[in-house]
């Protein structure tokens, strides 16, 4: 087995959503997923680092990792990480989480928490910010959520849609996916903005597996234009997929995400 | 039958002003300008806003316009926006027309639609439209016609125009509640809520804009509305609205949308849609706009926990967590509430988790506010720390907006109970 044991999935808000009997036998159990982070130059003089701070919202002392798994393979358990411990409503700071673990690149985070933990349990409050460190000139860049398995919602669309940039010749669009589940062929399509299929190509991804890519890459070759989206099927897949737009000029970087199997964790 | 379910259905009509229509026309009933559209200088002819209401409201207006044309029979376009449509639906195109009284020129003010295949009304299908003719100087008249969209249109062209008979003089008409609306499309009384949105400058000389995309996830049609509620007041009925109207699969997008439903300031935006439809997929940036290119976040929308259902839990406990470097950024905080009237205790923690401060705020019923932190909290924040939001209501979304004091960047934190929609 690659990674520890996932925390029940009821919605965060729901507050109690262990269960101790199955949970006993691990030492620790994956709350919450962070697609992408990094700590590493990009393209145009871009100098990519992640910040996070982390919260204990719970009235008893808990404890766990950070785990850092590198893009391009599957994740394994002992993929570099940080250890945190945090008293009721302690919280921490990580100017540049990656450099704290050890590493730099791009990847992804898995929180975790030591088991066992109290009947009722939130996970720890995360913030995470994606950012262009340009230095005296200041930062670019994004708040990410940490990501939950989901609940079931009404009207679920069947196909998870990445809509490109407004404008294509002033932003680059990266397309990054995260699969938490077993291997998986996904079809990618390219839609024009009445909504036809002008492109189609499909892409495998191995068990827990998580690459970035340019759109282009993303879509085998086919250049997004203007107005043009990208729709991702099966919905139901155990994936995360982003879009991550940046400005060609301040290297400033936001997200789009997308995933019917974890939704950004609630209160 | 759940109580909370009869509490919170007035909150849901009172959000989708079930009945008011769809129109995709931003600013058609001419409020307090003409912005929302394109009114350039016409050399046959001028376009102004006026404070005449065809229901003589104090509160909004009609655009004036005039024909001067030397040429006979030529009509002079004067206002024209674009609209997402999708083909094969029918749309109804009306307005209120009022000629000018004193004038003897004859003709009429014509609408029409010029169906076009690309996203931003590229290109050139076909088009269709309606005159309403001179007829009773100094009355109100409504005009309306039913149109569908031909097969690959994806936006329409809506246009004004003065069509003046007689070579030379003047024709001069008032222009209120231009429309162009779905026929036939169930109510929208599905909610999705973006806490902020904006066109306004800000502090360091920045200049934020939202800028908007959409996608119909659906096999089917789907249309529904963009309504902004300006910030410090409760949201009302009478808020202005844009609708949308999409196929299948189509997209749509607004480079700054409160701009395109000609409005500016700070607020917050709900997106309507029918029940038993998927929502549209959007994407709404958040975004200085500055000389050397931007910087912003995408925004998620909010909708649930379930709008027919009761919560399980009664209130919001939640955390901001503030940038570690309160010099090198600003922090304001932020409370879009949906119902009803909330209580909130916000406790500032030092980094150990000690609460070294207390404060108690309260919000009417479906309003919205950003503050800076420090007022949020009652005092400033200093390095490490955070604040513990506890509200009375889970109907309330919350955010914590880091701006980068050099490069004007902003980012944020959002707490809510609801599920964003995408994911």
């Amino acid at each position: 087995m690659s990674r520890p044991n996932r925390i029940a999935s009821a919605p965060a808000w729901l507050l109690a959503l262990l269960v101790p009997a199955v949970a006993a036998a691990q030492s620790e159990s994956v709350v919450g997923y962070l697609p992408v982070v990094g700590s590493t130059p990009g393209n145009q003089g871009s100098n990519f680092k992640t910040s996070v701070r982390i919260l204990n919202p719970n009235a008893t002392p808990i404890a766990g990792r950070i785990v850092f798994h590198p893009a391009g393979r599957s994740a394994d358990l002992a993929d570099p990480s940080i250890e945190y411990a945090l008293a009721p409503e302690q919280s921490r700071t990580f100017d540049d989480v990656a450099a704290a673990i050890g590493v730099t690149g791009l990847g992804s985070l898995d929180v975790t928490v030591e088991l066992p933990v109290p009947p009722v349990f939130r996970p720890p409050v995360f913030v995470a910010r994606i950012f262009n460190d340009a230095g005296t000139a200041g930062t670019t860049g994004f708040t990410a959520p940490l990501f939950v398995p989901a609940g079931p919602r009404p009207d679920p669309p069947v196909a998870l849609v990445l809509l490109g940039p407004i404008l294509t010749d002033r932003f680059r669009f990266n397309v990054g996916v995260q699969n938490l589940g077993p291997a998986v062929d996904l079809t990618v399509e390219v839609l024009d903005p009445s909504g036809a299929v002008r492109h189609a190509v499909t892409r495998t991804y191995a068990e827990h597996f998580f690459q970035q890519t340019s759109a282009t890459d993303f879509t085998g070759g086919f250049p997004l234009e203007d107005g043009q989206s990208i729709r991702i099927t099966p919905a139901g897949a155990q994936v995360i997929v982003y879009g991550a737009t940046v400005d060609n000029t301040t290297n400033d970087s936001s997200a789009q995400y997308a995933s019917l199997r974890y939704e950004a964790s609630r209160p | 039958m759940n109580r909370r379910v009869v509490r919170i259905a007035p909150l849901l009509l009172l959000l989708a002003s079930a009945g008011l229509g769809q129109n995709l026309v931003a600013g058609g009933t001419f409020d307090t300008s003409l912005e929302a559209w394109h009114h350039d200088p016409n050399d046959n002819g001028s376009s102004d806003w006026s404070f005449f209401d065809a229901a003589g409201s104090p509160s909004s207006g009609s655009a004036f316009l005039t024909s001067t044309n030397a040429t006979g029979g030529a009509p002079v376009t004067l206002l024209t926006t674009c609209v997402p449509v999708a083909a094969g639906q029918q749309y109804v195109l009306s307005a209120d027309v009022r000629f000018s009284a004193g004038e003897t020129t004859t003709g009429g003010v014509e609408l029409a639609l010029a169906w076009t295949p690309g996203a931003v009304c590229q290109g050139f299908i076909s088009g269709n439209g309606f005159l309403t003719p001179v007829a009773s100087r100094g009355d109100w008249v409504h005009g309306s016609s039913t149109f569908t969209a031909p097969a690959g249109a994806t936006s329409a062209l809506v246009a004004v125009a003065i069509d003046k008979i007689e070579a030379g003089g003047e024709l001069s008409a008032f222009v209120d509640n231009v429309s162009l609306a779905p026929a036939g499309v169930p109510t929208d009384t599905r909610v999705g809520w973006l806490p902020v949105v904006g066109s306004l400058t800000g502090n360091f000389d920045s200049l934020f804009r939202t800028s908007f995309q959409m996608l119909n996830p659906n096999a089917a049609a789907l249309s529904g509305r963009l309504i902004f509620h300006p910030a410090g007041q409760p949201a009302s009925d009478a808020d202005p609205y844009m609708g949308y109207s999409l196929g299948p699969g189509q997209s749509f997008s607004w480079y700054d949308v409160v701009a395109a439903m000609g409005l500016s300031g700070l607020g917050s935006l709900d997106v309507t849609w029918s029940p038993g439809l998927a929502p549209p997929i959007v994407v709404p940036r958040i975004f200085d706009d500055g000389i050397a290119g931007t910087s912003g976040f995408t925004e998620p929308m909010f909708e649930g926990p379930d709008q027919t259902t009761c919560c399980p839990v009664p209130g919001l406990v939640a955390y901001l967590l503030p940038p570690s470097d309160l010099q090198r950024y600003r922090y304001n905080v932020g409370v879009r509430v949906i119902y009803p009237p909330i209580t909130m205790t916000v406790e500032v923690l030092d980094p150990a988790g000690t609460v070294v401060h207390t404060a108690t705020r309260t919000y009417p019923e479906a309003v919205f506010e950003q503050t800076t932190a420090a007022e949020f909290a009652g005092e400033p924040l200093e390095t490490g720390q955070t604040l513990k939001v506890t509200a009375s209501t889970l109907w309330v979304i919350v955010y914590g907006a880091t701006v980068d004091n050099l490069t004007n960047d902003p980012s944020a934190q959002f707490l809510s109970a609801f599920w964003t929609m995408q994911p």
